[in-house]
């Protein structure tokens, strides 16, 4: 087996006296689609924020291809590792939000380019065409010009994606995709993330859309209370769920 | 599926009277009764004063535009314009500092704008332009230890420069705050999103943070310059030759005290003027992004229709 892009090792991580991550580990190889479910609270979206560091974790250790998140060894002695070096590890992981965070001051394309230029110092001619191909790719190239204030929900969130994809990313991280969206529009971005995962991009999607676990994910990760409770290929987990949590939650979706 | 008859729409003779296109507005009498009032008693005040011999009309226009009354309004201008740009250069360390983690930062920041903005403007003049008195060397050195520079206080501290660092010093206080205010206006998001994407925390702030915050940032900052612009008035208690000093000095010779005090008015009126135009037009630069509900509307107009046509 090919080593895993990510590896997560008893993680743990509360705000204040609140434990929201009680010890999770976890394994994703490369080109894997991971789909995260769980009740609200489980801490799902929690343990995406801290791949890449947006929170910062208590105990345990994630790595991402082959580098630990946030720290160093050095001779034998875990060091934290300063801004600039954390900066460099993000941006081998693309993120896509729930509430879209597209920069409002800035037009499709500008947001697109922005990191690519900005951070990895791609040459901006280039930048520029290879964002015009990702734009294409979500469906927007008509909106190239726009602002996001000018676009649907469903659109802001395809240009995110595009402007996730722009980085190159070794890891895509999507936080509840489409958890803010108008139920009309959730159609338009999950037909954009399930063409993703085809093309071998390794993802891991907190999600409550059981039908893109089902049909999208080679894995599906179900967590509740701070622990995984349950994980496997789809058809196994949301067929015959083993655990009791994991039949009641799936139980109202069907 | 068998579709029911739609029911038959019910005409009333009236009906054609009741389309709206065709409406007229009823006459706004108390509009036109408040109008009329304030015309009559604007109309009367302003002919009052414009006949009042005391206000020394003529001698307004025969000093609008002096020498000494322009070197005065040039020296109000470029004092005010330095005292803001280094107010607001000093403001944006400030306001970060004020917004950090770090007690050291936060305590400097937090006891700068207590005694700037805590003290009057007139007070720091006055002690800036006196400097001499409370040191009269000035010297960088190594804390408790020999001194490498030193200069004479009274060489260094001449009207110029105690204005400028006065002014500008005051102004950073409130800067920093309207600063402050902006950075914090900013979703959280957008500062995640950026450091998300790899950007160093000072290239999230000058790139995606501030930007935004200029929203916030620009109509209380007008506000500051137009203060500032009057506040450089100030000055002339230490002999600095601004707008005011210099009319001063004029009418100390010629005892036409209102008429020349008339001319820095108006030329302050006229300064203050072009600087709100200014203003409105920068508002409009940052928020380009969000101005936007006619073309959106319009867009989502035209998906209706599209979707009403499948």
């Amino acid at each position: 087996m090919t080593s895993p892009i990510l590896r997560a090792r008893n993680l743990h991580k509360s705000f204040g006296n609140n434990e929201v991550l009680k010890g999770i580990d976890l394994d994703v190889a490369p080109s894997e689609v991971v789909a995260i479910l769980g009740p609200s609270g489980s801490g799902k979206s929690t343990f995406l924020r801290c791949i890449n560091r947006l929170e910062h974790i208590d105990k345990g250790f994630i790595e991402v291809d082959g580098e630990q998140i946030g720290y160093q060894l050095k001779n034998g002695k875990l060091v934290a590792l300063p801004n600039a070096a954390i900066a460099r590890q993000r941006g081998k992981m693309g993120m896509v939000f729930q509430s879209f965070n597209l920069f409002p001051h800035m037009t499709v394309l500008q947001n697109v380019i922005e990191a690519p230029v900005g951070v990895h110092r791609v040459n901006k001619a280039e930048a520029i065409e290879t964002a015009r191909e990702l734009i294409a790719k979500v469906g927007l190239s008509e909106k190239l010009n726009a602002y996001p204030g000018q676009l649907s929900g469903g659109q802001q969130q395809r240009v995110a994606i595009a402007r996730a994809l722009a980085i190159k990313p070794k890891i895509l991280l999507f936080d509840e995709p489409t958890s803010a969206l108008d139920p009309e529009l959730v159609g338009e971005v999950l037909a954009t993330m399930r063409d993703l995962a085809s093309q071998g991009l390794t993802m891991i999607v907190v999600t409550h859309e059981i039908g893109f676990a089902r049909e999208a994910a080679d894995r599906v990760v179900f967590m509740d209370g701070g622990y995984v409770i349950e994980q496997g290929k789809p058809e196994d987990v949301l067929v015959k769920p083993q655990h009791a949590r994991t039949q009641a939650f799936l139980s109202r979706f069907i | 599926m068998k579709t029911a008859p739609l029911p038959e729409l019910q005409d009333s003779p009236e009906d054609s009277l009741r389309d709206v296109a065709g409406a007229h507005l009823p006459l706004p009498k108390s509009k036109i009764i408040l109008w009329v009032i304030v015309l009559l008693f604007g109309s009367d005040f302003a002919l009052t004063v414009a006949t009042n011999k005391n206000f020394g009309w003529p001698t307004v226009g025969q000093y609008f535009f002096n020498e000494t009354v322009l070197q005065g309004l040039w020296v109000t201008l470029w004092l005010a314009v330095v005292s803001m740009l280094i107010g607001v250069v000093l403001g944006l360390p400030i306001a970060i500092g004020r917004m950090s983690k770090d007690p050291l930062a936060r305590g400097l920041s937090n006891a700068y704008v207590w005694i700037f903005r805590g003290t009057p403007l007139l007070v720091q003049l006055i002690i800036w332009y006196n400097l001499s008195f409370l040191f009269p060397k000035i010297a960088l050195k190594i804390p408790f230890g020999p001194s490498l520079v030193q200069w004479d206080a009274n060489a260094l501290i001449t009207p110029i420069t105690a204005a400028i660092i006065g002014l500008a010093l005051n102004e950073a206080a409130y800067m920093a705050e309207i600063i402050r205010g902006g950075l914090l206006s900013v979703p959280r998001g957008q500062r995640e999103t950026a450091e998300a994407f790899g950007m160093k925390p000072m290239r999230a702030l000058w790139r995606i943070i501030i930007p935004q915050a200029m929203k916030t940032i620009v109509p209380p900052t007008g506000n500051q310059f137009i203060n500032m612009i009057k506040a450089t008035s100030l000055v002339s208690v230490i002999a600095m030759a601004d707008l005011l000093y210099s009319v001063q000095s004029i009418y100390n010779r010629t005892f036409e005290v209102i008429p020349l005090l008339m001319v820095a008015v108006l030329w302050y009126l006229l300064i203050t003027s072009i600087l709100s135009y200014a203003q409105s037009h920068i508002e409009r630069y940052y928020s380009r992004g969000d101005s936007m509900h006619a073309a959106r509307s319009t867009s989502d107009d035209a998906k209706t229709t599209e979707e009403d046509a499948k």
